[in-house]
């Protein structure tokens, strides 16, 4: 009797169940990003009230920034490519790269909104040709002050929570767990990673330059 | 065998690097409004490419996963069409 077994190909190939959930996890946040982005850009398209890209909005700043993301990008990729090659200390000196890229996003950042909330006459100026009063950028600046601080804090706090997994992930390596056979959780973080990145790059686009 | 990919990585950034100084020039440039946000949007696109495939490694995923991650994507211009049927935005500015 001729006994013949199917094997179906799996649909996800070779992608463990930690990577998934990752995959998962990002599908439902880039929908909370894709809400909080829709709906910036319906009250944009409400609006006359709102200023051309770079009179309020500081790009070549957040220009600086945009750069600074996509090569904390590049650093975690290469992190993950010496893993596989099993070099730990290039490994972990590009992690470590890419938490440094984080923390300085943050501190650009912060600087940024720091600037908008004291304020000055110049940006006093800029906000008042647009029909805002006021010499400061705040959340109650219109809807335009509510979505440009919705939109970057809440992609600002996916920064300091990738910095703080990724430090994890740095602290668990300092025992040697990762190896080049064993790189699973650190790809699964670098995926997060590489969405905030993903993120930034259309959060900058509709935000500032738009 | 493990294959080095940091060749293809190097080139990635230097792309995004090349399309974000593009995106930033474009944004100066006096061009009408719709042709202005096509093309940043358009820019913008090209970029999130590249970091999915490349950097997420979603080129070596299989097909399913693909798709399933790119479904909602229609969903939201579709949602973004019906909000903006009765906006005041001047698109010819």
């Amino acid at each position: 009797m001729n006994h013949t077994i199917s094997i179906k190909r799996d649909p996800f190939g070779i992608a463990s169940t930690g990577k998934l959930a990752m995959w998962l996890f990002l599908a439902m946040d880039a929908i909370t990003f894709g809400v909080i982005i829709a709906g910036g850009i319906y009250l944009r398209l409400r609006t006359d009230q709102w200023p051309e890209a770079g009179q309020v909005l500081n790009i070549p700043l957040t220009s600086l920034n945009t750069f600074l993301l996509i090569m904390t990008s590049f650093t975690m990729v290469m992190g993950l490519n010496e893993l596989k090659k099993d070099n730990q200390r290039g490994f972990k000196t590009f992690i470590l790269l890419t938490i440094i890229g984080g923390i300085f996003f943050l501190v650009i950042q912060g600087y940024e909104y720091y600037h908008f909330v004291i304020g000055s006459t110049e940006l006093g100026k800029a906000l008042t040709s647009y029909g805002f009063s006021g010499i400061s950028l705040l959340w109650t600046t219109g809807t335009f002050g509510s979505t440009f601080y919705a939109t970057t804090s809440f992609h600002g706090l996916h920064v300091l929570a990738g910095v703080v997994y990724l430090s994890v992930i740095l602290y668990q390596a300092r025992t040697g767990v990762y190896t080049a056979k064993n790189y699973d959780r650190v790809e699964i973080a670098g995926l997060f990673w590489h969405f905030v990145d993903l993120v930034w790059i259309l959060v900058f686009t509709i935000i500032y330059l738009v | 065998m493990v294959i080095d990919q940091k060749l293809i990585y190097i080139k990635t950034t230097v792309a995004l690097a090349i399309l974000t100084l593009i995106e930033i020039g474009v944004s100066y440039w006096d061009l009408p409004r719709f042709n202005q946000i096509g093309l940043l949007l358009t820019l913008a696109i090209m970029k999130m490419t590249f970091v999915a495939y490349v950097f997420m490694h979603l080129y070596y995923e299989t097909r399913t996963l693909r798709r399933i991650l790119f479904i909602p994507i229609p969903l939201l211009v579709y949602f973004l069409m019906g909000l903006a049927y009765d906006a005041t935005f001047d698109w010819t500015l």
